[in-house]
């Protein structure tokens, strides 16, 4: 199955380097969960606030399918 | 044997021109540790209720800790504590860089300064010696020229010197007091209570080093720190780009404060973010005493250093200003005039929406813009509220008094808690941030739980898995009101509180650093030789919390007091959390819980009982309980 992974603010330069919108495509197998992306793209999991699936936020055991969007955002920290 | 401290006060009286000094014993030292604690302690004990924040009977304390000084990172900082002149309450604001090591170098661990000088003149504190000089030729001088003018007086390079410049010569409400041009106790008003003493600055030189109980292991830790920070993504980040970093991170997640917080997504947020900083200026990093992060950030020739990212949100996103040039003359102008960034760039967005909302008009401005996005005025208007011209005089009061002046319903765009202005967070996407900001003594400000709820989302975030020798290992949704929320929002106080009372810096240990709190702790007995624990720490920072309320209790403040600013309880108007809004009830019902876990009655009083726990039971009868 195939998902879009779409990174923002400095994720974006780390992990979709060359695309402007900051997404990634994904081919993964079948019951794949976020974990899987994760690991595929070599995501420290140390520097990530949230994730949003198709415009809900979960945790990193939530299984994705064909055409699935996940929104990756970094840690918030002002100051 | 004493260790990591002097074990000495100075107290000066400026009225009579006569100083003392007070040496409290070990069980002082170890109960109240510095900044806060021994800020609100003298404060407490010393101020009747009622007095006049900007009078002569106000007390101004500079407190260091008993570990600052000692070198290893993050624990330079010191506080000063006095009652605000914003809120009418505790006013406390926090400091890193140099001064508060070289006043425990100097001697001295706090610094409390009493009465009104005749005429202007700055202190001189000298290896133990204490002089008054003369600053009536520095009165009415930036806060570089004077620190300048004072170097060269004293012609010495290595004093380090706190100043205030005419902001808080003017006796605007947020003046600020700064250090070394980029160091700077920003909130509570307490530059403008140093000039109501005709004080100009506090110089210090120091030669005596501290004496510490095991140098080895503090070197130990320092050296742990170094070759760890640049491997935690939040110490790296700041290294990189400082707090300015913040801009675009809070911005996606659609809390980036817009249009004086009705919005949380500022569409030319890219004009002002710190890619956009580092593509259009040459910015160098700085650092604090014994830390290698060097989170501060300066640009090339130029005085007055880089906008944190309060200050980027308080003149750019929040007033719709996409002009990075602007934002960052915005933030020289305030630190060279001492004057807060966060107080005035809120005070702009209240004169924004009132020219908006057709209360106020371009006379009132001198023919000025001063709408939304009109970056023409911005410059012109802090020099207003600086000089208190035209209406800069009413701005130069603080949104509260100023909403009361202007009157006409202009209260709901005044966006403060106590008297003080809203730092540039919005609660509607973190609820226990939110509880904080009502809950605060010094009113609404951003460290009263670091890092924000947004930390704690994800089941392996970096923050939760810091926080669970709290015995917090759930994460919870930032937009989570339920008690679990109030649990964690009241440990990460206590936290935040000991940090101000020990003089640490937010981004040292963790959870928003690198340094765990076994590590934290160890650096401690290293330094003071104190057999303590987290818990014992802990304790005191929530004494902190206590005394400061306290201070509060006795002025007045009840829970009517601990409220958030209306807007809040509308619906955000625009970026990824439109619609989200607090809901009331769940604010009342988690205010009622925090009094109660916390050992306060309905109104937010300490009861005895926890006064007694904390060993402070001297308090009650500045209660009348």
């Amino acid at each position: 199955m195939r998902v879009q992974v779409k990174f923002y603010a400095d994720l974006k330069n780390k992990y979709a380097r060359g695309n402007r919108d900051g997404i990634v495509e994904l081919v993964l197998k079948e019951n794949s969960d976020i974990k899987d992306v994760f690991e595929r793209l070599g995501i420290d999991d140390r520097e990530i606030g949230f994730i949003i699936l198709n415009e809900k936020k979960v945790q990193k055991d939530a299984t994705i399918a064909d055409g699935d969007l996940i929104e990756i955002f970094s840690f918030v920290a002002g100051g | 044997m004493r260790y990591g401290y002097n074990g000495r006060i100075l107290r000066v009286d400026l009225s009579s021109m006569a100083i003392a000094f007070e040496e409290p014993d070990e069980n002082f030292f170890r109960t109240y540790l510095g900044g806060k604690g021994i800020g609100s302690y003298y404060l407490l004990r010393e101020l009747k209720r009622g007095v006049e924040p900007l009078s002569p009977e106000n007390e101004l304390i500079f407190a260091a800790s008993v570990i600052t000084g000692a070198p290893a990172p993050a624990i330079c900082r010191y506080s000063v504590v006095s009652k605000s002149p914003l809120t009418g309450g505790y006013g406390g604001s926090e400091a890193g860089g140099w001064w508060g090591p070289e006043l425990k170098f100097g001697g001295f661990d706090a610094v409390i300064i009493e009465g009104k000088a005749e005429k202007p003149i700055y202190i001189f504190i000298n290896d133990g010696h204490v002089e008054f000089k003369d600053a009536e030729h520095l009165w009415g001088l930036p806060v570089g020229d004077a620190e300048k003018a004072i170097r060269e007086e004293l012609n010495n390079k290595k004093i380090r010197i706190l100043a205030i410049g005419p902001g808080g010569e003017n006796l605007v409400r947020y003046a600020c007091i700064s250090n070394d041009l980029i160091h700077v106790n920003g909130r509570s008003g307490m530059g403008a209570v140093m000039g109501s003493k005709n004080l100009k600055a506090i110089a210090v030189r120091g030669t005596k080093s501290l004496i510490m109980k095991d140098p080895e292991r503090v070197k130990h830790i320092a050296g742990w720190f170094a070759q760890n920070f640049r491997k935690h993504p939040l110490t790296e980040s700041l290294r990189e780009n400082g707090t300015h970093a913040g801009v675009e991170r809070l911005k996606v997640i659609g809390l980036l404060p817009t249009r004086n917080f009705h919005s949380g997504g500022f569409e030319m947020s890219g004009r002002i973010n710190c890619n956009s900083l580092k593509e259009n200026y040459s910015i160098e990093k700085r650092g604090c005493f014994g830390c290698p992060m060097r989170c501060k950030k300066v640009i090339a020739n130029r005085e007055y250093g880089s906008p944190e990212y309060e200050t980027v949100a308080a003149f750019g996103s929040n007033l719709e200003v996409s002009n990075l040039d602007v934002i960052i003359k915005a933030n020289e102008l305030c630190n060279k005039y001492g004057i807060d960034t966060i107080s005035t760039g809120v005070s702009i967005a209240f004169a924004m929406e009132c020219v908006e909302e057709g209360i106020l008009h371009e006379k009132d401005f001198d023919g000025l813009d001063v709408r939304f996005g009109n970056e023409a005025s911005v410059l012109k208007i802090v020099e207003m509220i600086v000089f208190r011209k035209g209406i800069g005089d009413i701005l130069a009061e603080g949104v509260k008094r100023a909403s009361d002046i202007i009157g006409k319903n202009s209260a709901k765009f005044a966006m403060h808690v106590k008297g003080q202005e809203m730092p540039l967070h919005d609660p509607r996407g973190k609820f226990g941030f939110g509880l904080g900001l009502a809950v605060s003594e010094t009113g609404a400000e951003h460290n009263i739980m670091v890092p924000h709820d947004n930390a704690f989302e994800m089941r392996d975030s970096l923050c939760l898995k810091e926080i669970q020798p709290l015995g917090v290992f759930e994460p919870l949704d930032a937009l989570d009101s339920s008690a679990k929320k109030v649990r964690l929002y009241l440990y990460l106080e206590n936290i935040s509180s000991l940090w101000n009372t020990l003089g640490v810096c937010n981004f040292g240990p963790v959870p928003r650093g690198v340094l765990p709190f076994g590590k934290f702790v160890d650096l401690v007995e290293g330094i003071t030789g104190f057999e303590t624990s987290l818990w014992e720490l802990l304790k005191a920072g929530e004494r902190s919390t206590v005394l400061s309320r306290s201070f509060n209790v006795m002025e007045g403040f009840r829970r009517k007091d601990d409220f958030i600013p209306n807007r809040f309880f509308e619906p955000l108007e625009g970026g990824l959390l439109t619609g989200k809004k607090i809901e009331r009830s769940d604010f009342e019902e988690a205010l009622t819980t925090y009094y109660r876990m916390k050992g306060y009655d309905d109104e937010g009083r300490p009861t005895l009982a926890k006064l007694q726990e904390l060993d402070i039971a001297w308090v009650a009868e500045k209660l009348i309980l």
